[in-house]
């Protein structure tokens, strides 16, 4: 390539518009640099606790920082958003690139160094990626500008939103232009690499006045550079935050089981020290931890929680997007009460804890988690319903929801021995398996497959006691440890190696959540065992032609990843046609986080729009792998009189229809 | 005289949790080995008005429970609700209100109150004798079956239910008040506050009077009773069935 070909930068702009440049660029990038800063040192971190997270945890920083920020590893989950949001975020980031390439070569190494880097082949590479960046974030623009205007998706739409799309617009049309003029001006050859602004050349008349068009080229670029910097200095006051506490979210975050709540005390510990005076839950947003409060920062309005949400589209007062929202509008004041300066008492139990908000949330936030806060202070303050409150006290006296005498789960014992140290493998009946009669019924088909396939189980029966995982999550952690510290004596005095749950939520709890209190053992829920006996020919399952859809329970599915078990049971004797909304994507039956328990205003039933998704499949049977989903869906299909269009079974049940004899 | 804040005492029951008692199939005895112990529910109502009214108003709840060593898990509930200061009397026999009550008016005669509040009876023996037998004892007016309790600086007014209508009372301090399940939902206090009550003070007496029982239970054996015990599981084969017996009853 011609040594000749060089770039004409800056070449029209007289010495002090570059001083004013140069001045306000550093303080731009000075002032935003302090506000990243006090954004953090605001909410108590020490420069020094900065730098000693960063010392330690580098290698994980820059991981995450690639994975869910630059290669927008969740954010891409949403095609149309992904799309645009990697159109635009790569288009600015080219185009972040190129200035500073330019800066670099005229600033810094022509008058230092005599010589420049834009020059020959690399020049014109970077001027078709710098034109590419151009019209990719044009290109994202125009997308967001439609999503907002046109599609129908649920999506709070302000102002500022409006502000910074039509503002990277103009700064992007502005650039654009500015490339044409230039062209226009002096049109080389190699200028044709600068594909669009070559063609945009042309609409300057070829005989137009020079020096009018000079004049034009300076006034254009002042304009350029001075929205280019109402923009850096508008970011930290708007959603353009976002680009940087969000990127510090996902970069900083600190992975746990996502089935595992935090622990606020350990009651054993309080019990043997006598220490007792701490707080639980969150009174007010100044007691939410630290690690919340920079979740709340990262949240950029984007609604994906929201439209996930069941409690959303139940149309009931919880809003997740709002309590994050809400949360960040006042994270650095703090004295407002999270009931109800950030969601009424209503929206706090309306929460099923089903997670679609944490499996959505592009930048990491946990927004359940605010929920969870507020509500173990609302029981701290024994703002509770009668329903609840007789939900807990069940619990105390019977250890069981149902408030029945726990020697009655002695009656499971019919179909199933004893367990003990002999047993290889405990079989846990859960209430819903003792006390429900649907319930019973599949735990009585477990326990009968696991004796057709020669398994060595054994049950608990009136030693077994509610695991504790709903009083947890709906606030009670002092009812939950007492449950976890008499059913660990139990597994521990019976030296429980392996235990086989039958509900996800069992299941969850006693893998995720004992673990902290000193119980470790292998956990499995009844679909994984049944389907492994299935695959390994110990339980024979005849082919049918029937179609069946699937529900899958959120913690088995969303909580804890587990998606195959339940599909391969369903495959290896009929036809398997999924629901819309599956896998990570299922919506939740209304049970989960106790709202089996109580009722929650709201316009409609969680269960009835799942069940109506299900009866969408024309599937003629809704296979189900927990008691509660089980019980959600039969009564939805009972109101909603599908009993005759779609029969609903567990998994354990479907096996056991189709049995080889 | 202006009786603001109040003094109030507030009586406390602490029964079998009946709900879990099962009788003996043979014998129709009940077995009452094993079966935990809890507050009586109205005397969770008693509590729960007591606490609200010195929330509201100002004052001090003195807990006292007639019952035994056991009975200081249930004042730890009631320190949980929001009593202030707890009496435990040992020495409880049961059965005979007479003796309850001489214990009671006792204990009630050395503190200072301007409000006795109490259930207006128990589930275990139902007899709603108490209210009546300490007003006489203690020479205090007696506001039966309160549905509302709203305390004045010289006076209390009193709502009680009867079947087809409310009466409105008004006393002069001091008074007894016996208080009807309809009167509030007690709060149920967290593990944690009750465990934090419980590093408060107990006061653990001995009753003078030793129980002398001039009662005796001559059967406490559960009625018979013939149940058929028919289960459907399909609504479709349950609800003639059910239409069918109902109107034979109803003939």
């Amino acid at each position: 390539m011609a040594a000749g070909i060089v770039s004409p930068t800056l070449v029209f702009i007289p010495e002090l518009e570059l001083i004013i440049l140069y001045v306000t660029s550093f303080s731009a990038a000075i002032f935003v640099l302090y506000w990243w800063y006090r954004s953090y040192s605001r909410l108590g971190i020490s420069i020094t606790a900065i730098l000693d997270y960063i010392r330690k945890n580098w290698k994980a920083m820059i991981s995450q920082a690639l994975s869910y920020g630059a290669f927008h590893k969740k954010t891409v989950r949403n095609t149309y958003a992904g799309v645009m949001h990697l159109l635009i975020f790569y288009g600015m980031l080219i185009l972040f690139i190129s200035t500073s390439l330019i800066a670099l070569s005229h600033d810094i190494l022509k008058p230092l160094f005599h010589f420049g880097i834009l020059t020959g082949t690399f020049y014109l590479n970077f001027e078709v990626w710098a034109n590419t960046g151009g019209l990719m974030l044009m290109a994202g623009l125009c997308m967001a500008l439609y999503r907002r205007l046109a599609k129908k998706i649920k999506l709070e739409s302000v102002f500022d939103d409006y502000i910074l799309i039509s503002g990277l617009l103009i700064l992007s049309i502005e650039g654009f232009f500015l490339g044409a003029l230039k062209i226009a001006l002096f049109r080389n050859g190699f200028d044709i690499y600068r594909y669009i602004e070559w063609y945009l050349s042309y609409i300057f008349p070829a005989g137009m006045n020079v020096n009018t068009a000079i004049q034009v080229y300076r006034e254009l670029w002042l304009v350029h550079i001075l929205t280019a910097f109402a923009l850096a200095i508008y970011l930290p006051f708007s959603k353009f935050s976002h680009i940087v506490l969000s990127w510090t979210n996902v970069t900083i975050k600190k992975f746990h089981p996502r089935g595992e709540l935090s622990t606020p005390f350990l009651l054993s510990e309080a019990l043997e020290t006598g220490n007792i005076d701490f707080t639980v839950g969150a009174k007010e947003v100044a007691n939410l931890s630290t690690p919340m409060k920079i979740d709340s920062l990262a949240c950029t309005n984007c609604g994906r929680c929201e439209r996930a949400c069941p409690a959303v589209l139940s149309g009931s007062d919880l809003d997740p997007r709002l309590v994050v929202q809400n949360v960040k509008a006042v994270v650095y004041n703090g004295k407002v009460e999270m009931v109800p300066g950030i969601l009424s008492e209503n929206a706090a139990w309306a929460c099923t804890t089903c997670q679609a908000c944490v499996e959505e949330c592009p930048v990491l936030i946990d927004p359940h988690s605010f929920v969870i806060e507020a509500r173990r202070n609302l029981v701290m303050e024994n703002k509770i319903s009668k329903e609840m409150g007789q939900y807990f006290n069940n619990l105390t006296n019977t250890q069981n929801p149902y408030g029945n005498s726990p020697s009655d789960r002695d009656a499971l014992l019919k179909f199933g021995p004893k367990y003990d140290s002999s047993k290889e493998v405990l079989y846990w009946a859960g209430c819903m398996g003792a006390f429900d009669p649907r319930g019973k019924k599949i735990a009585e088909t477990v326990m009968g497959l696991l004796t057709k396939a020669g398994v060595n189980f054994g049950i608990l029966g009136s030693e077994e006691k509610c695991n504790g995982e709903t009083a947890r999550r709906m606030g009670e952690e002092g009812r939950f440890q007492e449950l976890v510290m008499q059913n660990i004596d139990t597994f521990k005095r019976y030296n429980v190696k392996k235990i086989i749950t039958a509900c996800p939520h069992c299941y969850n709890t006693f893998k995720n959540e004992y673990p902290k209190f000193g119980f470790q053992a292998e956990i499995v829920h009844h679909s994984e065992f049944l389907a492994k006996l299935v695959d390994d020919g110990k339980l024979k399952v005849k082919k049918t032609n029937e179609t069946v859809t699937l529900h899958d329970p959120c913690y088995l599915g969303r909580v804890n990843g587990e998606y195959d078990n339940t599909r391969f049971i369903v495959n290896s004797f009929g036809n398997l046609k999924e629901m819309e909304k599956s896998r990570q994507n299922s919506m939740c039956c209304g049970a989960g986080g106790g709202n089996y328990w109580y009722k929650v205003k709201s316009q409609d039933s969680i269960s009835h729009l799942r069940m109506q998704q299900a009866l969408d499949t024309k599937a003629t049977k809704l296979a189900v792998a927990c008691p509660f989903c089980n019980a959600m869906m039969d009564d939805a299909s009972r109101s909603m009189d599908a009993q005759n269009k779609i029969e609903i079974k567990d998994v354990a049940e479907l096996i056991s229809e189709n049995l080889e004899n | 005289m202006i009786y603001l804040p109040y003094n109030i005492i507030v009586l406390i029951k602490q029964i079998l949790d009946i709900d879990q008692m099962k009788t003996n199939p043979s014998t129709g005895e009940p077995i009452t080995e094993g079966v935990p112990m809890r507050i009586e529910n109205l005397s969770k109502n008693a509590i729960e008005a007591a606490v609200r009214i010195k929330e509201k108003s100002g004052g001090k709840v003195t807990g006292i429970i007639f019952g035994g060593e056991q009975s200081s898990s249930a004042m730890k509930e009631a320190y949980a609700i929001g009593v202030d200061d707890g009496i435990v009397i040992k020495g409880y026999k049961g059965k005979n209100p007479s003796v309850t009550a001489k214990v009671l008016s006792d204990k009630i005669k050395t503190l200072p109150y301007d409000m006795v509040i109490l259930g207006n009876q128990s589930a275990d023996t139902y007899t709603g004798l108490l209210p009546g037998k300490l007003s006489s004892l203690l020479n205090v007016p007696l506001l039966g079956n309160a549905v509302s309790i709203e305390p004045g600086e010289k006076e209390v007014k009193v709502t009680r239910v009867l079947e087809d209508h409310n009466v409105i009372l008004k006393g002069n301090f001091p008074v007894i008040i016996s208080v009807s399940q309809e009167i509030n939902e007690p709060r149920l206090p967290a593990v944690l506050q009750i465990i934090k009550a419980g590093k408060r003070e107990i006061k653990m007496e001995t009753a003078s009077i030793q129980d002398s029982s001039s009662i005796k239970v001559l059967s406490d054996k559960a009625p018979k009773s013939e149940r058929k015990k028919e289960v459907y599981e399909e609504p479709e084969k349950a609800i003639p069935v059910l239409t069918r017996v109902i109107k034979e009853a109803m003939l």
